[in-house]
């Protein structure tokens, strides 16, 4: 019987841990500390072989990829103010999983998407995952932006002022906006205000969403398709119009008092609890310069005049 | 019953003309007192009863006071849960209020709260059909988390 020597300082070992894949160096894996957590270690331990960083409205986000071939499918979908940013720490990472049929098997993989350690996306295709990828990286510049105020609300500007269209999901924003740009209106978003300290009003350039009924998937379409202009710079604000599509609705807005707008912005806000000193006092300045009125509303052409009418009117007033 | 009390701690406070904009940062709520409401608050330190809340504003029935601190406790702008009297409705609070001998209390008190959404309560949701994690994602806040999608 041979008797194996081992050398004095051999430690007899139970488990075998297979050495952790090197990750290439420009691959986004270190959170800003405020944004780090033990999980998120958890996810830096799977194997990304590709990523980038960009940085828009003051947050760095970083995207890192199980396939390379995702980089340009990814890159293409940011906005186009999101400017490459070289850093070692992020304030948010999103990390894509490539899913699919596992060659030589009848297995199929789900697409997967996660916001630093929190899995926001396990999709059958690689279409939904990159439509949540898509969501969630406006919704984390949304969130995190240090010097900005993101509403989820329409806005366009008429006349030098903005006009804002705060509402939850299903409301009617979009086709809203869409009518107001008909109607000759320059675009700004469909899916966000972007509010600075003194309350001005900043575009965040996407196609339209629309849907055809409220249960069926949005649809992106160049704001060009609506016969209108996007517009470049900030816009003071004039009016904020608080409504909502309801069928046989009458149009018969009531202003708001400062208080009751500020509160009806704030119900809209992304970062309202993460910043609610900065919040309110963007919100401040908002409702200090722009009239606020709600009223239900019936079909959005009718309506669009009417709102760039109001706005006229309370233009030619104050000045 | 202990007399009500302002509370002061954790609280954000903002004064937008005659409105105030109250900020609870414990539970994220955000209240919006008119001038009438603001002030029966700021008279709430703990050494008045509602009836010398009304005396002090002129008003000949502490009903409107009443109500007024009711809608208070309820938004958390109230140190104590001690509950409070049986007051008058909304309604019957302006009422008395047209009757009483203050002219300058034109404005019914008006207590206007909401609970501060999170980040993905106020972006966009998901319809029917679209890819979710989570029941907040969807519309109609049901998510099949197995199937991995909006239903509803």
């Amino acid at each position: 019987m041979t008797t194996l020597l081992l050398p004095a300082d051999a430690r007899p070992q139970t488990r075998i841990t297979p050495p952790q894949p090197a990750q290439p160096a420009h691959v986004p894996h270190r959170l800003t500390q405020k944004w780090h957590t033990p999980c998120f270690d958890n996810l830096n331990k799977l194997t990304w072989v590709d990523g980038f960083g960009v940085q828009t409205h003051g947050v760095r986000v970083g995207v890192r990829v199980s396939d390379p071939a995702l980089i340009p499918i990814l890159k293409a979908l940011l906005p186009a103010h999101a400017k490459p940013c070289m850093t070692n720490r992020f304030d948010t990472i999103l990390s894509v999983i490539r899913g699919g049929r596992v060659a030589g098997s009848r297995v199929r993989n789900f697409h997967m998407v996660y916001q630093n350690h929190t899995e926001i996306a396990r999709a059958r295709t690689e279409e939904d995952a990159l439509d949540r990828f898509q969501s969630w990286f406006a919704l984390s510049v949304a969130f995190l932006a240090p010097r900005r105020v993101f509403v989820h609300a329409g806005a366009v500007e008429w006349k030098g002022r903005a006009i804002l269209l705060p509402g939850k999901s299903l409301a009617g924003k979009s086709t809203l906006t869409a009518a107001l740009v008909r109607a000759g209106a320059r675009y700004l978003s469909d899916e966000f205000a972007v509010l600075d300290g003194a309350g001005n009003v900043h575009a965040w350039p996407k196609p339209i969403s629309m849907r055809e009924t409220p249960t069926s998937k949005q649809v992106d379409m160049p704001i060009e398709a609506f016969g209108g202009q996007q517009h470049e710079g900030a816009a003071p604000p004039g009016l904020v119009v608080m409504t909502h599509y309801k069928e046989g609705a009458t149009w018969r807005p009531r202003r708001l008092g400062r208080g009751e707008a500020m509160l009806a912005l704030l119900d809209n806000c992304i970062a309202g609890r993460l910043a609610p000193t900065r919040v309110l006092d963007a919100l401040d300045a908002v409702t200090d310069q722009a009239v606020t009125i709600k009223s239900p509303r019936g079909p959005a052409e009718i309506i669009a005049k009417k709102i760039l009418s109001k706005i006229e009117k309370t233009y030619c007033k104050t000045r | 019953m202990s007399l009500p009390k302002a509370r002061l701690e954790r609280v954000l406070i903002k004064q937008v003309d005659d409105d105030t904009i109250f900020y609870d940062l414990d539970n994220h709520k955000a209240t919006s007192l008119n001038a009438s409401a603001a002030e029966i608050w700021q008279l709430s330190d703990g050494t008045r009863t509602p009836e010398d809340i009304a005396e002090n504003m002129e008003l000949t029935d502490p009903g409107p006071v009443i109500w007024t601190l009711r809608q208070l406790q309820k938004a958390g702008l109230l140190e104590q849960n001690d509950p409070l009297p049986a007051g008058p409705t909304r309604r019957e609070a302006i009422r008395q209020i047209a009757t009483g001998t203050r002219v300058a209390m034109a404005l019914a008190p008006s207590v206007v709260a909401i609970t501060v959404p999170t980040a993905a309560q106020a972006a966009s949701c998901g319809a029917h059909g679209s890819p979710c994690s989570g029941a907040s994602d969807c519309c109609s806040g049901v998510c099949d988390t197995w199937a991995g999608f909006c239903v509803g």
